[in-house]
């Protein structure tokens, strides 16, 4: 290649990959590529330059995830991180953030009726969690936790969030695989996936090999752990206690930074206001119970005052279908309808979804991933009024359309349920005589579930009027989106499926312009646990007092 | 003997693994050939699912990397034969050649150097850098917002390459 022929072909890939070259550019660009391997290299020389500087400017702006690397330790603490859902967790929030988005912020209160997803530009958030910072740790487990903000299990939690709970046990596993079991009242900030800044509570530090070095910075000093287990105890701003369990930590104070000390197991310490470190007696628990113990109790009880309140439940006259997923019913292919009002349908059946874990240990869930995978129902009649509700979890929202339940495909009253992948609600009806593919009429919500919290367990539900054509949509019980429709039918759902969509021509749709597989594939990415239907419209109370009642923890 | 699963659930788990390990190669090769963001997002996402789906189908033990090029190649062709004109490709042919074996070169993990080298840029090709890579923005937004001729951004942001290339490769022969 002469330097002419050089300087020609750089001045193509200038504008290639400043995306503003025009097509006979392109064409130009294709045909050198094509004939000289010599281009092919300086190709593929400026493409990866092009795409390591885009990394690093996605790591400056901190939305590059630093996903855990693959763990030498494969203690049981590591397994969540392994599921197919967590990682569809991670995949999602990375590669969903290029450099002009940020996260879609959670709503919970009603926005007026939209068609289009609203760009996040124009909301202004007072809520600390930013889409620009990239998070270090998740909460994997909660047990009777009290504190102003909701807090989920299988969150992700980023640098800088400052976390206040009053009571109650919270388990953080950080990216680097440190686990930190905190005991409320308690405050305290990650700033590192190897770092948090604890202000106020009690706290035990289990540091495997992957984590030798993280530091735990006190109000009043500053912890490093080298491997494994301590303890600490801050009161008012002063460090009562910390202790070795086991290993050896290096503690330093606040006050006299160059005197640290390194503490092995079964020494304890506090930090006087001098800033000396005095011995202090050791005392053999932190906490009174492990939190896996008193989380596997508090989940007992949660389920089975969920399977109380389900026998009553199911004595609703109103209670088309309940899919309770019961733990009995794992790994068949046929579901029960446990209505108790209902004559038909008796059973859903499940179309290749998996069966896997749900709300508890013990509850089975099914969960969908693939094409493929799908529960079909028949159910008769016509309903003037409803409510469609599910417990799901969340783990990514992949495709355009992210399907909760569809009725029978081209018939009157179909009904659409389904998240945009910007986190909305896409509820909506087929107009009366409208030809196979048509726009329905729409009841769309703002974005209400943002991707923070995918992996954790949430109650949606929408409820439906067809005389006061009102669809009012819900997250947990609380009400996140109200519309008017500009028409409603009553609503028929016919051989329904559950967590995907059925289209039976679409072969047929490959000729009609605009439809792509992002029409056509529409499967949940996810799990669900349970799913209800009933045949009014149910009110924001009965609709809290059902996410009450079924609330994981 | 070739280790084998026990269940799919293995198999879709050790894929995605993979697949998050080698995101940035995979994502890199995915850019080459979809210069417009949200479409490459989408292919990325896509590949995922394929991969997802045909777990039972890799070889535990072969190379996952190529592997899934090849199902990334297959999707871009895909949407290249699809496009109605609105987003811009390589012909087909080009990029089935770009896209063959032993064209690529090898992917290197370690940005350490690149950062390391962007710190050291001369202050006006930094802020050329950052306006392109960090904020996103095309060249001629930038020539609107510095005011200058889009070709001299051009001409600065080559130079500014030719630089952090010459730097990079002295830091890793270094270590070499």
């Amino acid at each position: 290649m002469n330097d002419d022929q050089k300087r020609s072909l750089e001045d193509l890939l200038d504008g290639y990959f400043g995306e503003e070259l025009d097509d006979a550019g392109h064409l130009q660009l294709s045909e050198v590529l094509q004939n000289s391997p010599e281009a092919r290299a300086l190709f593929w020389e400026r493409s990866q330059l092009e795409s390591q500087l885009e990394n690093w400017g996605q790591r400056q702006h901190g939305e590059v995830i630093a996903f855990p690397q693959t763990p030498r330790n494969q203690s049981n603490r590591w397994r969540p991180w392994l599921t197919a859902s967590g990682w569809a967790a991670a995949v999602a929030m990375g590669i969903g953030f290029w450099a002009n988005q940020s996260a879609p912020k959670e709503q919970s209160v009603a926005k007026t009726e939209s068609n289009e997803p609203k760009s996040e530009e124009n909301s202004t958030s007072t809520n600390p969690r930013s889409g620009n910072n990239h998070a270090v740790a998740y909460l994997s487990q909660l047990v009777d936790l009290e504190s102003e903000e909701d807090f989920l299990a299988g969150q992700l939690l980023e640098v800088g969030r400052e976390v206040v709970i009053s009571k109650g046990l919270m388990e953080l596993v950080f990216f680097s695989g440190a686990q930190i079991t905190i005991e409320g009242p308690a405050r305290f900030t990650p700033t590192s996936d190897m770092e948090i800044a604890f202000a106020e509570g009690g706290a035990q530090a289990v540091v495997p090999e992957s984590a030798i070095g993280f530091k735990m910075v006190l109000p009043d000093g500053l912890v490093t752990d080298y491997g494994t287990s301590f303890d600490v105890r801050v009161i008012d701003g002063k460090t009562e206690r910390i202790q070795v369990i086991e290993g050896e930590i290096e503690v330093s104070s606040e006050v006299r930074k160059d005197e640290a000390r390194r503490l092995l197991i079964g020494d304890a310490i506090s930090i006087e206001d001098t800033g000396s470190l005095a011995n202090t007696e050791y005392k053999p628990v932190g906490f009174t119970e492990s939190i896996e113990v008193l989380a596997k109790r508090s989940a007992r009880a949660r389920q089975a005052a969920w399977l109380e309140y389900c026998r009553k439940l199911d004595q609703d006259e109103s209670l088309a279908v309940h899919l309770s997923f019961l733990p009995q019913e794992s790994g068949q292919k046929v579901i029960k309808n446990h209505s108790q009002t209902a004559t038909a349908p008796q059973s859903a059946s499940v179309i290749s979804a998996k069966w896997s874990e749900g709300r508890w240990p013990g509850k089975p869930a099914l969960s969908f991933h693939r094409p493929s995978d799908r529960v079909r129902i028949e159910i008769p009649g016509e309903f003037p009024q409803a409510t469609l509700a599910a417990w799901v979890r969340v783990d990514g929202l992949p495709r355009k359309y992210n399907g909760l339940f569809f009725s029978e495909y081209f018939s009157e009253g179909e009904t659409h349920w389904q998240l945009s992948s910007a986190g909305e609600y896409m509820f909506g009806i087929r107009p009366k005589d409208s030809p196979p593919i048509s726009k329905f009429h729409r009841a769309f919500s703002g974005p209400v579930l943002s991707p923070w919290a995918f992996g954790s367990w949430r109650f949606l539900a929408t409820s439906f009027d067809s005389t006061t054509r009102e669809v009012v949509h819900y997250v947990d019980g609380r009400e996140v989106g109200r519309i008017t429709m500009e028409e409603a039918i009553p609503l028929r759902f016919g051989r329904a499926t559950l967590g995907n969509f059925h289209d039976p021509y679409y072969s047929n749709h490959d000729e009609s312009p605009g439809l792509t597989e992002e029409w056509s594939f529409r499967n949940w990415t996810g799990a669900i646990d349970e799913f209800l239907l009933f045949s009014r419209a149910l009110g924001s109370d009965e609709i809290a007092e059902i996410f009450e009642a079924g609330k994981v923890n | 003997m070739k280790p084998s699963f026990q269940s799919n659930e293995e198999a879709v788990t050790h894929v995605q693994e993979l697949f998050l390990k080698h995101i940035d190669e995979i994502r890199g090769f995915i850019r080459a050939f979809a210069r417009n963001r949200p479409l490459a997002d989408d292919v990325l996402q896509e590949t995922f699912l394929t991969i997802t789906a045909k777990a039972d189908s890799f070889e535990p033990g072969t190379k996952f990397p190529q592997w899934a090029r090849a199902i990334a190649r297959f999707k871009i062709l895909e949407l290249s034969r699809r496009d109605t004109g609105r987003l811009s490709f390589l012909t087909e042919e080009a990029i089935e050649v770009l896209a063959g074996e032993n064209e690529q070169p090898e992917w290197d993990e370690n940005f350490e150097p690149l950062e390391e080298c962007v710190e050291e840029l001369p202050a006006s090709m930094r802020k050329m850098i950052d306006l392109r890579y960090q904020a996103g923005r095309k060249p001629a937004a930038i020539a609107e917002q510095v005011g200058w001729k889009v070709e001299a951004v051009y001409v600065c942001l080559s130079r500014a390459r030719n630089v952090l290339k010459d730097c990079i490769e002295g830091k890793t022969t270094k270590k070499a």
